[in-house]
């Protein structure tokens, strides 16, 4: 039981709310006003605004908390209020919208029509922000959102600094917070990466910048560390004595669709290699983090992306293989060539299939293969690491032992969250026939929670102040530096000849032979 | 809340005047079956998932039923091994048994099986031991006891020590009184087993609302001056109603540090309560309101009336429809718009998930609980 709160007390209220003790939804943040850039965008309709509608029909969001939308559409309030109910409507996981809870939710929904280079916007955004603290109630405490296209960042964060909105606001003389949530891509290659960074840093300090990597927010990707580091039997077989390898495949069903000009200049290795693939690596190969907390997890991370061998000049050519897709067909439909995709060129380069057998030069991994893959238009839509062990050291039971298969664990992420582990066993019967079985245990098949939004998960981290599942600056630039490399070793060669696979397929030739030369094949998810 | 997913009856099975151990081998037979069908159509043989077996024990045909509504909408969410007992002390002495195996149809390997023991006669109070034989070895063991925790003492405490986890229903308690002092008794008495509450499970959405009127580092001068509770709960008089109204009370009391006074030389009204915080007197009151439908003993609404600096500052919530809340803030300078919010489905089946997701000790139900008894100066003491 608490100690009593006594009328001697009232001056000095409690730093810590005691009616939050022991609650089962333990996780509401202090009040706070987030103010988005890009708040007209794509994402902000789509991804933003449902997650925030669902936080506050949970009952997750503070009662004093206001959003604020920044972009340069000229528009007022209400008509804002309005798109986003017709976006929460159609995107938010909880359909159909609860009137009552969007009234309350609307209410909180502010807008600002500016323009990202006008200074005195930010001036306006500050008073905006005053004005929400004394009527709402927001504690001074800012968060600001970037959700532009990634030319504007820079403009942003400097203009931010120059309204001194770095620091949160005064509210009864407490100093608020302030923290910047910032959406990838984080730059488009190592140089571009550290000139971002370098621009956030001159206005922010590292622990108020917020790198958001969605696939960081899924339930399954969490539950690779507490996989690895809550059961006591998988750390002791987790290394090279007992590991032949691990593959990391994200396989998309779908291709480009509108986002051609986007992927023009992106491509796999950047667009989904550097983000996604570099962060299921890293989880699976990293060590035991002295503590779950934001820096002891991001400093192991960082350690294994320290360790990952460069790939460089030709070693591009035996090392990774790169493909695009050419006209096939999706889920049964004819699909489009890449090159034939809207606002594509007729004769790009670009990159829809991408991978990499690379090596984690430590102790743990020496030798040790991880063969990553990713790519557009491929058969299913698929995230998943293979753990692959080595065979028995000796072959005890001949009759069939040659079609057993290696013992291989499965952790998937998406879809069917869960985890597969294979195994031999002996069919009944009197010969010793050994059958390879799969053991299979589903997330959702096994827990009643249905599992948040990945920016549910985030946004509330973020205005909860805990990063450990946003990205850091050595992280971001350490990714980089290795697929640069990789960029650089390909502009150095000739493009194989595109396209080279055909939509539907699991890729071109290349990625076959890239790991067939070592007497392995890809998984089939 | 209704199971998403489509579900399939794989087996079923029933006999009369079983021995326990033909119960386990139906089972294999049931899933061996199963298994040889999916073989000739071709399908895969897979691993099903085990991860809990949940007891339920009844004496009323409506209860179970209502226990096996619930249980079939967890398919998907906890594949696990249900025994229910329907129990009939008085009939002549036997133990009938009915067996169904279920599958979801698009995942085949999450299945359950349920297994009912009709327990006749003083077979009932052998049953234990034919409950312990149907436990899943290895996985954990909870108890649901859907009925009043005071009513069958015996039986409960035979269940409790084969079991991991007790879920009780305090709404279903007869007498707040009785119920109380068993609660207290079996936490008290606990060997390893955590108790929780679906009545408890109900409240935390309000409990997480008013937890947030004082997020705010200015709003939490104000729990330091609280000088009054109101506690409105559904029911046409207080006997029936006060399980939910006193669990709040004692939640807030015992976060906040409040005790039931002890001086209190002569009863107060019915459902108002003192409790004692640094030497100020706070006063706690319980009101019915009258029913409305799906409402049941449940709290309508709730005011917390704090005064500072000369002002009265009311934070209060209060149950709009059977799924939305509103909260108000009146007087001090708070912003005052109402804020509307949903209220979490509390079906049996929603609440029970929740629960079987709590291994354990809930800590702020026992305090809360230990308070709630001091405010109906309930001898917790020994039976």
């Amino acid at each position: 039981m608490s100690d009593g709160v006594a009328v001697a007390d009232v001056e000095a209220a409690p730093a810590a709310n005691p009616l939050r003790e022991g609650l089962r939804l333990p996780r509401t943040p202090e009040p706070c006003t987030l103010a988005i850039f890009g708040a007209t965008g794509d994402l902000t309709h789509r991804k933003l605004m449902p997650a925030l509608y669902n936080l506050s029909l949970a009952g997750s969001l503070p009662a004093g908390f206001s959003v604020v939308g920044f972009a340069r559409r000229d528009k007022e309030h209400e008509t804002f209020r309005q798109e986003m109910r017709e976006s929460v409507g159609q995107f938010s996981r909880n359909r159909p919208l609860d009137p009552h809870v969007w009234g309350t939710f609307s209410k909180a929904l502010h807008y600002l029509p500016s323009q990202f280079d006008d200074i005195q916007a930010y001036h306006r955004l500050k008073s905006e922000l005053d004005r929400l603290d004394r009527e709402r109630g927001g504690g001074g405490n800012r968060l600001f959102y970037l959700a532009t296209p990634p030319s504007f960042y820079g403009l942003i964060v400097q203009q931010l600094g120059a309204a001194g909105l770095q620091h949160g606001g005064d509210c009864n003389g407490r100093q608020g917070w302030a923290r910047i949530i910032v959406e990838k891509p984080f730059g488009h290659d190592l140089a571009s990466a550290q000139e971002l960074n370098g621009q956030l840093h001159q206005v922010f300090d590292e622990s108020q910048v917020y790198r958001i990597d969605h696939y960081l927010g899924k339930e399954t990707v969490q539950n690779i560390l507490v996989l690895r580091f809550a059961n006591g039997f998988f750390e002791p077989i987790w290394n090279r004595r007992y590991v032949d390898h691990v593959q990391v495949t994200v396989a998309e069903a779908v291709g480009v669709e509108l986002r051609g000009a986007y992927y023009e200049e992106a491509g796999a290795l950047r667009d989904m290699v550097q983000s996604h693939l570099m962060q299921l690596t890293t989880l699976t190969a990293m060590e035991p983090p002295v503590a779950y907390d934001a820096d002891a997890v991001r400093d192991e991370k960082v350690k294994v992306l320290r360790a990952i061998r460069p790939i460089t000049g030709s070693q591009v050519a035996e090392f990774t293989a790169r493909g695009q897709y050419g006209a096939g067909w999706e889920a049964g439909k004819p699909a489009p060539a890449y090159r034939d995709e809207p606002r594509v060129a007729p004769s790009s380069n670009t990159e829809t299939f991408a991978a990499i057998k690379l090596f984690v030069d430590n102790w743990r991994w020496q030798g040790v293969p991880f063969y990553l893959r990713t790519g557009k238009h491929l058969p299913a839509r698929a995230s998943e690491i293979v753990i692959q062990f080595k065979r028995p050291p000796h072959t005890l039971f001949t009759s069939g032992a040659e079609a057993l298969e290696p013992n291989f664990l499965v952790l998937r992420i998406q879809p069917d969250e869960g985890i597969t582990l294979r195994f031999g066993v002996k069919v009944p019967g009197q010969t010793m026939q050994i059958r390879s079985v799969n053991m299979d245990f589903l997330y959702g098949a096994s827990f009643g929670v249905d599992s948040p939004d990945a920016y549910e998960r985030l946004l509330l981290d973020a205005m909860l102040g805990d990063s450990t599942l946003f990205t850091r600056r050595d992280e971001v630039e350490r990714s980089w530096a290795f697929i640069t490399a990789i960029l650089q070793g390909w502009k150095e060669q000739a493009a194989p000849p595109f396209p080279n696979y055909a939509a539907g397929s699991w890729g071109p030739q290349a990625a076959e032979e890239l790991i067939e030369r070592d007497g392995r094949s890809w998984h089939r998810p | 809340m209704a199971s998403s997913e489509q579900v399939t009856t794989v087996g079923t099975w029933a006999g009369n005047n079983t021995d326990v151990s033909a119960v386990q081998a139906q089972l294999t037979r049931l899933w061996r079956d199963a298994a040889e069908q999916a073989q000739r159509q071709g399908l895969p043989a897979a691993a099903r998932t085990s991860v809990l077996t949940l007891v339920a024990y009844a004496e009323d045909p409506r209860t179970i039923e209502r226990v096996s509504e619930a249980i079939a909408a967890l398919v998907e969410h906890h594949p696990s091994r249900a025994v229910l007992v329907l129990a009939e002390p008085g009939a002549s002495p036997s133990l009938d048994t009915e067996i169904s195996t279920r599958c979801l149809v698009a995942r085949p390997h999450v299945c359950h099986e349920q297994i009912l023991l009709r327990a006749h006669g003083t077979v009932v109070e052998q049953l234990s031991s034919a409950v312990s034989s149907l436990l899943l070895r290895d996985l954990p063991t909870f108890l649901w006891w859907p009925s009043d925790v005071a009513g069958n003492p015996d039986i409960l405490r035979r269940l409790i020590a084969l079991s991991d986890r007790l879920i009780v229903d305090s709404a279903t308690s007869a007498d707040p009184v009785a119920s109380l002092k068993a609660l207290s008794q079996i936490i008290a008495r606990r060997r390893g087993i955590a108790v929780t509450d679906m009545q408890w499970a109900r409240l935390t959405g309000w409990r997480e609302v008013t937890a947030q009127f004082f997020d705010a580092g200015s709003a939490r001068h104000y729990l330091a001056a609280i000088e009054q509770v109101r506690i409105d709960v559904d029911g046409d008089h207080l006997a029936t109603a006060p399980m939910a109204g006193l669990l709040f009370a004692g939640w807030l009391a015992s976060r906040l540090g409040w005790r039931p006074a002890t001086d209190r030389t002569q009863l107060e009204p019915p459902g108002r309560y003192a409790v004692n915080a640094g030497g100020r007197s706070i006063a706690i009151e319980l009101r019915a309101r009258p029913n409305r439908p799906g409402g049941e003993r449940q709290l309508a609404s709730v005011s917390l009336l704090a005064g500072r600096d000369g002002r009265t500052v009311s934070f209060s919530i209060e149950q709009q429809t059977s799924d939305t809340m509103t909260t108000r803030v009146e007087g001090g300078d708070f912003p005052t718009e109402d804020r509307h919010m949903q209220l979490a489905d509390a079906s049996d089946a929603r609440l029970l998930t929740h629960e079987l997701g709590i291994f354990g000790r809930d800590r702020a139900y026992e305090e809360a609980l230990s308070v709630a008894v001091g405010l109906l100066r309930v001898d917790a003491g020994a039976e």
